[in-house]
């Protein structure tokens, strides 16, 4: 077995002029990758950044279109908006899904029937919790967690007369800071909905991305 | 060496230290060929790094902006979707249906000033060009920036006056009309009426949202702010109503850099209507104007217009149960203008 001896380094057999790196030589060299580094870590950093926060904008678009796409669905399956003052959105205690110029954040409207041998329409509710410090949370007992706003669609169900339970339309990290159903034309027949959803991005900056669009009920 | 050379003598790692500091004669240092050299290779190094990186950057804000662009777009065309068809551009009429008096659909009494800016006054070439590029009509030789024309498009109606304040129909025979460029009326003669008719014209849509007026800071929310979509460029583009009340309510500030909305009537629910911000139109080659106002930096200005077509798709000049909608979005990257354009079809249900 060779011993290591340390000549190898100083290369000995093929001379001593070119036997390895000096010192001065590695010192540069470090300098200098020290010094590409220090120029293109920021770079770097700045991309990788950006990198994350594409990907938790685009997270936030992807909810956004998702959940809007299944609320104008729903909206243009529907018939008519169900108001607040009817008793027909309460379900059983004092919670009323019906929709309420002042808080325009939930909607309930009929849909045609969809259990056979049933003459009695469907009823949807769509519907998000804002927080609120002034007022008592709206409905919370509707959402799973009482801080948390929740958008999520509820059907109710003609033969056990409850209302299902809520399907939620948009990921568990992503957070509701608007939902407006708006109604409109002679009918009130239209709805202008608007939604604005919220996520950290990679600084802790807080990433919203808002999205609007338009329902006619029974326009499917 | 600068150390005194006792500090070397009798060790081997020292000796060996001394080797390496101690250079040949050969490699005392670097030339100034090499030095050049190496910089020239760091720098173009770094360069092509950053522009990598930036180009990244850049590309990905382009995509973030023709996503939002879209969905602006979207959103109106949903707004169109929900609109009575006959209100949609092109709209359609029978004259003396209600009076002899038309109401343009884009006009708001409550807001005449952005029915101003909105209508687009020139000429559409699309109009009067040949099938199957365009429409065919007879040009009315007019650059009032409005067509009016019959149902099976063989009459184009003459516009006999064009000013503010117009209060009825010219009095002529047939086919004729004033156009009230104010309040954004077209007035008809009891000569014409029955005759159903298409009315012409494009326009800068506005942008609809509702909000919720923050009223505490919370996690992404701002005590009275709300963020827009897209930018305004002042509180003279934005109207405001209260939901509940049908109120108009004046928001105390606007920033266009943040596209943040302060209202004072804090836990209010709202409707926000505003049109984009838009410059002077230069965007044309070699800056000259191009038919349509420029975006600003931070806005996204969209065109709307519209045609009749046929249940295969293809366009016509008659009226049938479907309009072809065109909304074209344009905003501003990098010194250019880009635009996105969206279409879609409405039907007379």
């Amino acid at each position: 077995m060779k011993s290591f001896s340390g000549e190898k380094l100083v290369g000995k057999g093929r001379g001593q002029r070119k036997a390895g790196f000096t010192l001065i030589e590695l010192l540069v060299v470090m300098g200098l990758l020290s010094l590409i580094a220090f120029l293109v870590y920021p770079a770097y950093l700045g991309s990788s950044r950006s990198y994350d926060l594409t990907d938790v904008k685009s997270s936030l678009q992807q909810n956004a279109r998702l959940a809007m796409k299944r609320m104008v669905t729903s909206l243009e399956a529907g018939m008519v908006v169900i108001p607040k003052e009817s008793d027909e959105a309460t379900d059983g205690s004092e919670n009323n899904y019906g929709y309420d110029k002042s808080n325009p954040h939930k909607i309930v409207f009929y849909t045609w029937n969809s259990t056979p041998g049933n003459s009695d329409n469907d009823k949807t509710a769509l519907y998000a919790a804002l927080p609120d410090l002034n007022i008592d949370p709206i409905n919370p007992a509707l959402t799973w967690e009482r801080d948390e706003p929740v958008l999520y669609m509820r059907r109710y169900d003609v033969a056990s007369s409850s209302w299902e339970n809520a399907l939620p339309l948009i990921r568990p990290e992503v957070k509701i800071t608007q939902l407006n159903f708006i109604l409109g034309g002679d009918n009130e027949d239209k709805v202008l909905i608007t939604l604005e959803l919220a996520r950290q991005g990679p600084l802790k900056e807080w990433c919203t991305y808002k999205l609007v669009s338009a329902a006619k009920l029974g326009a499917r | 060496m600068l150390l005194p050379d006792s500090l070397w003598r009798g060790s081997s790692i020292i000796t060996q230290m001394k080797r390496l500091f101690v250079l040949s004669g050969k490699e005392r240092g670097f030339t100034l060929a090499e030095v050049i050299v190496a910089m020239a290779i760091i720098s173009f190094v770094v360069l092509a790094t950053w522009r990598v990186i930036t180009s990244s950057l850049h590309s990905i804000t382009r995509q973030d902006q023709k996503v939002k662009a879209l969905h602006i777009s979207q959103a109106h065309l949903g707004r169109l979707e929900a609109e009575t068809f006959s209100r949609v551009v092109p709209e359609n009429w029978i004259i003396g249906a209600g009076g002899d008096e038309y109401q343009l659909n884009i006009y708001d009494s409550r807001y005449p000033s952005f029915a101003l800016s909105q209508f687009i006054k020139s000429d559409f070439t699309y109009w009067y060009s040949a099938t199957p590029d365009g429409l065919g009509f007879s040009n009315d030789g007019e650059d009032d920036g409005i067509l009016v024309v019959s149902a099976d498009g063989s009459t184009v109606y003459t516009c006999t006056s064009a000013t503010t304040n117009e209060t009825g129909g010219p009095g002529t025979p047939e086919a004729d009309y004033n156009w009230d460029t104010d309040e954004f009326k077209l007035f008809f003669d009891s000569a014409d009426e029955g005759e159903e008719i298409q009315i012409y014209y494009r326009y800068y849509h506005l942008v609809d949202e509702g909000a919720t007026i923050p009223s505490f800071d919370a996690e992404a929310r701002e005590e009275g702010v709300v963020k827009l979509v897209t930018d305004p460029g002042d509180l003279n583009n934005i109207a405001v109503e209260e939901i509940e009340s049908g109120n108009s309510i004046d928001p105390d500030e606007y920033s266009s850099t943040t596209r943040e909305l302060l209202f004072s009537d804090e836990g209010d629910s709202v409707w926000i209507y505003y049109l984009p911000d838009s410059d002077t139109d230069s965007s044309g080659p070699d800056g000259a104007p191009d038919g349509y106002l420029d975006p600003t930096e931070n806005s996204i200005v969209g065109v709307a217009a519209g045609n009749f077509c046929n249940p295969d798709g293809s366009a016509t000049n008659q009226i049938t149960r479907t309009k072809e909608i065109t909304l074209t979005e344009y905003w501003r990257q990098g010194g250019q203008i880009q635009q996105a354009e969206h279409k879609a079809y409405i039907l007379d249900r």
